[in-house]
């Protein structure tokens, strides 16, 4: 176990480095650079920016400092921002997106678990029926669709909550919802799938012929089965969730990861940029690692050498 | 059965609780668009766009930035509110030569950092070498090329030095020699700076060797010389003493003082970028001399900046603080304001959807005329619109009337200039505008014609540079014209290609042709434009950096442009130039007028719109305007607690006189007469 | 409360099934009694019904869709149709027990072994942990499981298919159970191991003096289990008998030709095996007349008309067919 979990860990730096050379390639081959504007630079400044920035270097030179640097965990300093070393930046804005993810997972899973489980138990009942038509709704909606709906209802019609921006418990409600309502209805369905799945199998038929309350039965025989597949979905649904979600902060003028990375993007930032793609890549791996190990908790058939 | 009993028992609970609470929530505001109630503190929060890059003024030439420059750092002259024109702040009084090409300027005593340090002459002489240095990095630094030498400078250009001299330009392209009259104090450097001008090549040796090989003549006459790079001294700023700073530039510039509220021309601290470096502007590090100075800087959340009580018209500042937030999502925008979270925001801000509900609230939405274009720019360097021809066609099949109407924001627009912005520039124009029409033998009615909607002479042209459109009215097509090689470029934009679409459906009702739309990536496009690499058409907006109708002009001015067409032409250089000479300011409107006929009747471009402002604010606050600039000195601006007194009905809120404001600025101008 | 010894009587009992295809009599009137200490047989083709009524006597079935809609269940004097679901779970694992057909999917693969068995004996009898742990570790150990120890604390997946079925029984003889409802225990076991688990069984039921009820579709492994056998085809008993004498005299076609399906070493080889043909009816869309009258060879029009008669042919055997004391007494 510990063998496979140290492989695990040693394959996170190539795969983040081949992501980061993905990325850095796109980046070259998009037109347009991180100064560009509707004015004309004059010749010469443009001259100095680029010597600067080495831009006229030949590309494999220019690869290869980005590399290494990268391989060190020097990500830089923002092209845009002057003065801003990227670590700093991401460390800044992280917690925002860390926040609303974690917490609109955690709703999503309180929802979802619940709900998922009595549809399953209570299998083409009005509950049933009712809440998988709520999940439809919940994965077919947009979040920027559903985000200014939340928004019309409670902060205009009821004046509850303020419409936007970070500040106080309340800013958080609206945002969160609105990230949970796809997660939740994700884990609805994929609870009530796997649980009916388990609930069919013969070893749930034994533990009731053994006469267990239907209670221990579920709780004890059913719920570990039929929770694999949320398992599997939440290493990286939770990993994208705490990179943050660019629509959901846009909307709710949030300054987290995933506004700072659109932005980058369209500024052609590249060290930022690749800061945070290197960062995601490295979240989602090691969030998938951890849910294999969970999965490996869970489940004893799998054994990890 | 109890079950679905329990269950529609306590749907409908719900669904009743729903409606009782949605119907008698909703909290009548009265005449107010949203929630209407002044911040407790004394501080105004404005949306300002995008994260600012920078608080350099030096580096950054976006409009998020630039509300906040002024909020921050003090310049020579300050934008009016209302009119934009030049007021005192710095400067207490000026004077002009009667060549409009030497200024000085007579600084007051008390302008201070706020750190406390005292601001003299010396402290522009530095901030001026600094910003055209072109290791600063400025994207603003063209602005300031009437400057003399600042140009060369900028561009790392260097003097020719031949036998202990150096050369002059006069002496190697045979025009006459410039030289600037005598204005203000005698000194070393005035004798200097006004001599004749001297010859500057690039500094790079491939250039000049380029140079060479075209010009024998100038080769020859530089041979064996010494080239002496251009230095920050050179350049024509000088402190006569430290309270006076003289500028003196390459050409007339009539429009020169206005351009200096621009933030290139504000100060930056020399005793703090020295020390930092290009850390000056950390928060930790930051000093400036505004109104106000930084409070805190929580990135992509908000700028928090609070009365500078070292500044020189600290008394007259109304405001205990301004919050910047930076979002520039529309419609969370328009959310903010609607709850009462935000006072006022940026311009072109309030989605399309929502301007025909908020136009009812006059005294919160303002649309008034914007010293900014928008038209299509036509690469003229790749047929079919490398004939003019083709290009009136385009631009006369056009009901830019009707367009106005579907953009709902913005008004036709016929010439490069914005009509309604330049009461006597436009006299100029409708008098120029007669001259030629009697001079081409023009009824008046085939005259009001002339470049604006005429879809029978626009298939008539089209026919005549070999591209005839055959069909009838509903019905046209123009087989032969190279639909393949022509497009509408556009970065990618709602608004964009809204207008795109309109004016694709305009051809091809008109003349038949089915111009293709490329939306790009902004970056991507704007690379694709100012290459000239497009074919066809591209999306262009221009906003003028001054109040002056050269603004627009200058577009075109050169041989590199920003007018995005590939346009050079030097007899409309030379119209140009004529006319910033002329000293005799109707006169000056009437030469520009022509230089726009003459590039008019070249046409370049197909014009689209003029803006209209696009912006809300409270009725309770006050002082703030919307100027064709959308510039905001924020001194002038404060938040009227009494409802009373609050914006009711107002017609317009530009032509309405507000007592304090105008004694504000009775009270600066003061010093404009004194010596 | 005892009667004549009797531990499980069931009467006329009829489960059906609510589908999309209309209603499935999967149990269509079967009554059968079961003595103390007998072991009862019930052979059968699947879709025969024979899980079924097993089920149905543990009230596992789910509904809906399925009902056990009339009949009779007594189980030591108790009817168990009239007990509540909770009287229900009190008597399962404890008096009656069940083993099932696939020890792998039987088992919950999530669970310890240690667990799966503790938690009957801490339900049913009250026991601390502790105690049984130590249970069932004996009952390992009694099911002749090596290393019993080391087994409670491993996973169902670490063991072979013989040794799951071993733990199966263990766990369900760990209260001592009355009645032992074995449903194809061997089936998906390799020969070999099919015969030590059939010897265990019988092992452990003369130890215990466990009733047993033996499931099987293979009349080769209820040969030598059995004291008396029933016959289930389309959901009805076709026919009930002592062991040896549905062996040697049926009386019934559709036995004969079990018998006949069942490999004879001393047949010579090159021979086709037997086997009965056509196939197992819908038991959705059932003719009317006998429902075996399509593959019978000894169907007569009557068969396919008229649905046969439950046969007498002495106080323990009877026949559900027009022609049981013709083939009866064909031998």
């Amino acid at each position: 176990m510990l063998g496979f979990i140290l492989k695990r860990l040693l394959l996170i730096i190539p795969m983040a480095l081949i992501a980061v050379s993905v990325t850095w390639a796109l980046i070259r081959v998009a037109p347009g650079t991180f100064y560009s504007s509707e004015k004309k630079i004059p010749a010469a400044v443009e001259a100095k920016l680029r010597e600067k920035y080495g831009l006229d270097d030949p590309w494999y030179k220019q690869y290869g400092i980005m590399l290494s640097n990268i391989a060190r965990g020097d990500f830089g300093i923002s092209l845009k921002y002057e003065g801003q070393p990227v670590n700093e930046i991401i460390a800044r804005h992280l917690p925002y997106s860390a926040v609303i993810g974690l917490l609109a997972y955690l709703l999503a899973l309180a929802i979802g678990l619940v709900a998922g489980t009595i549809a399953a138990l209570r299998q083409n009942s009005a509950f049933d029926y009712a809440s998988m038509a709520a999940a439809m709704l919940g994965l077919s909606v947009p979040n920027f669709v559903l985000g200014p709906l939340l928004v019309l209802v409670f902060s205009f019609w009821l004046y509850l909550l303020p419409p936007a921006r970070w500040g106080g418990f309340t800013s958080l409600i609206l945002p969160v919802v609105t990230l949970a309502a796809i997660y939740a209805a994700y884990i609805a369905r994929l609870t009530r799938a796997g649980l009916l799945e388990v609930m069919r199998s013969d070893y749930i038929r034994t533990a009731r012929a053994k006469g267990l309350s239907e209670r221990s039965v579920i709780l004890r025989h059913a719920l570990r089965g039929g929770l694999l597949p949320v398992v599997s979905f939440t290493g990286p649904a939770l990993a994208a969730l705490l990179a943050g979600t660019v629509v959901v902060e846009k909307v709710f003028a949030i300054p987290g990861l995933g506004n700072i990375f659109i932005q980058s993007v369209l500024n052609r930032d590249e060290p930022l940029v690749l800061g945070i793609v290197a960062f995601i890549s490295v979240l989602v791996m090691i969030f998938n690692l951890i849910v294999d190990i969970a999965y490996g908790f869970i489940d004893p058939r799998i054994r990890y050498e | 059965m109890n079950r679905s009993v329990g269950k529609i028992l306590s749907f409908s609970l719900i669904a009743a609780l729903l409606f009782s609470v949605l119907s008698c929530s909703r909290v009548d505001s009265g005449n107010y668009f949203g929630r209407t109630v002044p911040p407790d503190d004394n501080v105004l929060r404005y949306v300002s766009g995008a994260e600012p890059e920078s608080f350099d003024p030096h580096i950054s030439s976006g409009q998020p930035e630039a509300r906040i420059y002024m909020a921050l750092f003090d310049g020579l002259v300050e934008n009016d509110p209302k009119t934009l024109l030049p007021i005192p702040a710095i400067a207490k009084s000026w004077q002009i030569s009667s060549n409009v090409d030497v200024f000085v300027f007579k600084l007051r005593d008390n302008a201070k950092w706020s750190d406390g340090t005292p601001i003299s002459a010396n402290d522009f002489v530095y901030s001026f070498r600094r910003g055209f240095d072109a290791e600063t990095l400025s994207r603003t630094a063209s602005l300031g090329y009437f400057i003399r030498y600042s140009e060369d400078f900028n561009n790392g250009d260097v003097f020719v030095k031949k036998d202990g001299r150096f050369l002059l330009e006069h002496e190697v392209n045979g025009t006459e020699p410039y030289t600037v009259n005598a204005f203000g104090p005698e000194t070393e450097f005035a004798k200097f700076i006004n001599g004749p001008t001297r010859l500057t090549l690039p500094g790079d040796e491939k250039e000049r060797a380029k140079l060479f090989e075209k010009d024998e003549k100038l080769r020859m006459a530089v041979d064996g010389a010494e080239f002496v790079p251009v230095s920050a001294e050179d350049i024509g700023v000088e402190a006569v003493d430290d309270m006076t700073l003289r500028l003196t530039l390459r050409q007339s510039a009539p429009f020169f003082l206005g351009l200096l509220a621009h933030q290139f021309f504000r100060p930056v601290p020399r005793h703090i970028v020295e020390k930092h470096g290009r850390d000056w502007t950390k928060p930790e590090n930051i000093v400036t001399n505004g109104a106000f100075k930084v409070k805190h800087h929580r990135p992509y959340d908000e700028l928090f900046v609070i009365k500078n009580e070292n500044y020189w018209d600290a008394e007259n500042v109304h405001l205990d603080g301004i919050k910047f937030y930076p979002i520039d999502e529309n419609a969370t925008i328009l959310n903010l304001y609607k709850g009462g979270a935000i006072d006022a925001f940026l311009n072109h801000s309030v989605p399309a959807s929502w301007i025909d509900e908020v136009r009812q609230y006059k005294d919160e939405y303002l649309d008034h005329p914007e010293n900014a274009t928008a038209y299509y720019s036509m690469n003229i360097t790749k047929p079919p619109f490398d004939d003019v021809r083709v290009r009136r066609a385009f631009q006369m099949s056009v009901d830019r009337d009707a367009l106005s109407n579907y953009r709902k924001v913005t008004k036709p627009l016929y010439d490069l200039t914005p009509a309604g912005i330049f009461p006597d520039y436009d006299k100029a124009r409708a008098m120029v505008s007669e001259e030629m029409r009697v001079e081409k033998k023009k009824t008046p009615e085939e005259w009001a014609k002339y470049n604006r909607f005429d879809p029978a002479e626009a298939r008539r042209l089209l026919g005549e540079a070999g591209f005839p459109v055959e069909g009838s009215e509903g019905n046209f097509a123009c087989p032969k014209f190279p639909t393949d090689s022509v497009s509408l470029t556009f970065n990618t934009n709602e608004n964009n290609r809204m207008v795109a679409e309109f004016m694709q459906a305009q051809w091809k009702r008109h003349l038949g042709i089915t111009v293709s739309l490329k939306s790009q990536e902004f970056r991507t496009f704007l690379k694709d434009r100012n290459d000239l690499q497009y074919t066809g058409l591209a999306q262009s907006l221009w906003s003028g950096d001054y109040m002056d109708p050269f603004t627009f002009l200058g577009l075109h001015y050169g041989r590199q442009n920003d007018g995005g067409s590939g346009f050079a032409d030097k007899e409309y250089d030379r119209m140009l130039d004529e006319a910033n000479s002329e000293l005799d300011f109707q006169k000056r409107y009437e030469k520009l007028a022509r230089a726009e006929a003459y590039v008019m009747d070249k046409l370049p471009v197909v014009t689209l719109s003029i803006y209209a402002t696009n912006w809300l604010k409270k009725p309770y606050v006050k002082g703030m305007y919307p100027n064709p600039g959308t510039l905001h000195p924020w001194k002038f601006v404060y938040i009227e607690k009494d409802p009373a007194k609050w914006d009711r009905n107002v017609d317009n809120i530009m032509a309405e006189s507000n007592p304090r404001t105008t004694a504000q600025l009775e009270e600066l101008k003061r010093t404009m007469t004194q010596n | 409360m005892t009667d004549n010894g009797t531990i499980l009587t069931v009467n006329d009992l009829r489960t059906y099934f609510r589908t999309e295809d209309g209603v499935v009599k999967a149990v269509d009137g079967i009554s059968f009694e079961l003595k103390k200490g007998e072991t009862l047989g019930i052979v059968g083709e699947s879709g025969s019904g024979k899980s079924v009524t097993n089920l149905s006597v543990m009230r596992l079935i789910p509904e809906p869709p399925g009902e056990i809609v009339s009949g009779e269940i007594i189980f030591d004097g108790t009817d168990v149709r009239a007990l509540s679901i909770d009287e229900v779970r009190k008597i399962r694992g404890r008096r009656i027990a069940m083993i099932f057909q696939d020890p792998m999917t039987s088992l919950n693969p999530f669970l310890k072994i240690s667990t799966q068995l503790m938690e009957v004996t801490q339900l049913h009898l009250g026991h601390t942990k502790e105690q049984a742990y130590e249970h069932g570790v004996k009952m390992l150990e009694m099911v002749g499981i090596p290393d019993p120890r080391a087994r409670m604390d491993g996973y169902p997946h670490e063991l072979s298919g013989g040794m799951r079925q071993r733990v199966m029984i263990a766990m369900a003889l760990s209260c001592d159970p009355e009645l032992l409802i074995a449903d194809e225990p061997t089936t998906a076991l390799d020969v070999t191991i099919q015969a030590q688990i059939l010897e265990l069984i019988k092992d452990l039921k003369a130890r215990l003096g466990t009733s047993v009820i033996l499931i099987t579709h293979d009349l080769g492994v209820v040969a030598g289990m059995t004291d008396k056998i029933i016959v289930m085809y389309a959901g009805k008993v076709f026919e009930q008998a002592p062991t040896r004498e549905l062996f040697s005299r049926p009386a019934n076609p559709y036995t004969k030709g079990l018998l006949r399906s069942v490999p004879d070493p001393a047949y010579e080889q090159g021979e086709p095996l037997y086997q009965i043909p056509g196939l197992p009816p819908d038991v959705a869309h059932l003719p009317p007349g006998c429902p075996f009258a399509e593959r019978c060879d000894r169907a007569e029009d009557i068969c396919r008309r008229e649905f046969p008669p439950f046969v007498e042919i002495n106080a323990q055997h009877h026949s559900l067919c027009h022609f049981a004391k013709e083939v009866y007494g064909q031998g």
